[in-house]
């Protein structure tokens, strides 16, 4: 057997214990409430290198898995509404900026307590900053609290809390290749990869409609698909010459593409397009690590150091930058609480750090258990704050609230 | 039914103006109705029960911006204790179309939040030959009509055309 067949024989392997084993445990999860996420972690953690080691890794399920992610984030941007992405930035960027710079420097504290050097310690933030707002979501549509104030602060962070996640991300990718910690470098990646990220969505969003247009007048089998998905792999390409990773472009095409004449369709096929490979690419990441040493006593103070600074981070940043703007002390602790999920980001920044070798297994073992601990808590905690208090009904930041006194 | 005069009613139809074909045809084609983004579900539910079912939502400058039909709120019943599913990453946030929720939760959900983003649609000057292709094209039945700035002016279903074709005939 040669090389390619020999490949493509592993890769037919990998995709069918995705989606049949993974689908098996995803059905199960969801069934349990929680993401279903966890279910191709722990697919990926049996059929992987910790115990039957049946699962393959190499190059191309590698880079099926990459492609996956990138497909996911390209759905995402395609969900997102442009209109309501632009609302909420002047609205809740405040809020997010605090959220996300507690939960990173929360992050970053636990790792330097734990003698990690700087880059390492960027890393362990970074694992801690993405929230993954559709349980707390789903929890707050149960209780029927979606529509309140909180609920709805807790919907408009989600979405910027992304980006700012994916930005942090990509500036520490762009630190593992180069290997060395240097706040000015991180800074000036950090700004170029939101200045690209904000063109770019602007830029494309002015023309995505003539491009749909246009694309809906071609004779070829799914015009616009082809024609969305040409785009954003060109752009994905191109980030290859500006040094930051093509994550960042996927998100950004999405959201510009988002509000597109026939969306929705389109959206559907890259949903169907991205799941196998995204489940691939979570199977890949927990079965590629050796998580048989971490499994011991001699790590739990950072498991639980970790854990708890996955709610502290949120806790401090969300509710007290929400109280500091306004939001009465119980409706600043709902929105914190609501921000408490973490799942793929998560995931997806512990895989990167340990796959380039900036960190052990430790800390992807720390992800799935902060990911497995948020979720499971969240929902009861969420119903305990929502459900006791006065119901707030309308808002007014503080810095809107000096011109209303001078009426008094 | 003689295949000549079939055909010779199809072409002409098909070759008819949007314009056109919904002032000739008004009572074949559906009823609809119009709320604004900023309604909820329970008016869909009202308007429903007056028997409209294609409703448009508009902006505040009357312009198109998506479409319900009754099927997406049946979509997004679950029962008592409705199961989500669930998306990837934070793309929920703005859209919850895919996610079930409870029969008394669902009239307050606004009508942005489930609401197929801006659907195709044709304008008045074009043929419904090409109405028929935007169709084809979006993997839908209908199609909306908009005037040059983009205000709605009705509805298109391929049903009605069909019938229009066969009342061609007739005549």
């Amino acid at each position: 057997m040669n090389g390619i067949e020999e490949l493509i024989y592993s890769m037919f392997l990998a995709l069918s214990l995705a989606l049949i084993v993974g689908k098996v445990f995803e059905e199960l999860f969801v069934r349990l409430g929680v993401p279903p996420v966890l279910g191709d972690l722990l697919a990926g953690l049996i059929l992987g290198k910790t115990l039957v080691n049946l699962f393959p890794i190499n190059d191309v399920v590698e880079v099926f898995s990459w492609f996956g992610v990138s497909l996911l984030l390209f759905y995402a941007g395609l969900e997102t509404r442009y209109r309501e992405f632009m609302k909420h930035v002047p609205e809740y960027g405040v809020i997010t900026c605090g959220e996300v710079l507690s939960a990173f420097v929360i992050g970053y504290i636990v790792g330097t307590l734990f003698g990690y050097s700087p880059i390492r310690s960027y890393f362990i933030g970074t694992i801690l900053v993405a929230t993954s707002v559709s349980l707390s979501v789903r929890t707050l549509i149960e209780i029927d609290k979606l529509t309140t104030v909180e609920g709805r602060t807790v919907l408009g962070i989600a979405v910027l809390d992304d980006l700012a996640a994916l930005i942090i991300l990509v500036a520490g990718t762009s630190l593992a290749v180069t290997g060395s910690f240097n706040i000015m470098d991180l800074l000036r990646i950090a700004v170029t990869a939101f200045a690209v990220w904000f063109i770019l969505v602007f830029a494309l969003h002015k023309v995505s409609s003539h491009i749909a247009r246009l694309a809906i007048k071609l004779h070829i089998e799914e015009p616009l698909f082809a024609v969305l998905l040409g785009t954003f792999s060109l752009l994905a390409y191109l980030t290859k010459f500006i040094g930051i990773s093509y994550l960042i472009v996927a998100y950004a095409a999405g959201l510009a593409f988002s509000e597109i004449r026939g969306v929705r369709r389109i959206a559907e096929s890259v949903r169907s397009m991205a799941m196998p490979f995204s489940t691939l690419f979570f199977m890949v990441t927990a079965a590629s690590i050796d998580l048989k040493t971490v499994i011991s006593f001699q790590y739990l103070p950072f498991y639980a150091l970790m854990v708890l600074a996955a709610f502290m981070g949120k806790l401090l940043g969300g509710g007290l930058t929400s109280y500091l703007i306004g939001y009465p002390p119980y409706s600043a602790i709902r929105v914190a609480v609501g921000l408490f999920p973490r799942a793929e980001f998560c995931i997806v920044a512990a895989y990167i750090a340990v796959n380039s070798g900036i960190l052990s297994s430790e800390a992807y073992l720390a992800a799935i258990m902060i990911v497995l601990i948020t979720n499971f808590l969240t929902p009861p905690l969420i119903k305990a704050v929502y459900l006791k208090g006065p119901e707030v009904t309308y808002i007014t930041p503080r810095w809107r609230r000096k011109s209303a006194h001078v009426y008094k | 039914m003689d295949a000549n005069t079939f055909s010779k009613a199809a072409r002409k139809i098909l070759s008819l103006k949007v314009e056109d074909f919904i002032s000739k045809y008004r009572d074949l084609l559906p009823q609809y109705g119009v709320v604004g983004e900023e309604e909820n579900i329970a008016k869909i539910i009202e308007l429903i029960g007056n028997n409209k079912h294609y409703i448009i939502v508009v902006d505040k400058k009357n312009k198109l911006r998506g479409i319900i039909t009754y099927l997406d709120v049946l979509l997004m019943l679950g029962g008592p204790k409705a199961t989500a599913v669930f998306l990837p990453l934070s793309s929920i946030a703005s859209s919850l179309r895919r996610i079930k929720v409870s029969s008394d939760v669902l009239p307050r959900i606004s009508v942005r939040k489930i609401m197929e983003r801006e659907p195709h649609r044709v304008k008045l000057e074009e043929t419904i030959e090409e109405a028929i292709d935007v169709m084809e094209k979006s993997h839908t039945h209908y199609v909306v009509v908009v005037d040059k700035e983009g205000k709605v002016k009705g509805i298109i279903t391929a049903h009605a055309i069909l019938r229009a074709v066969l009342e061609e005939m007739k005549s």
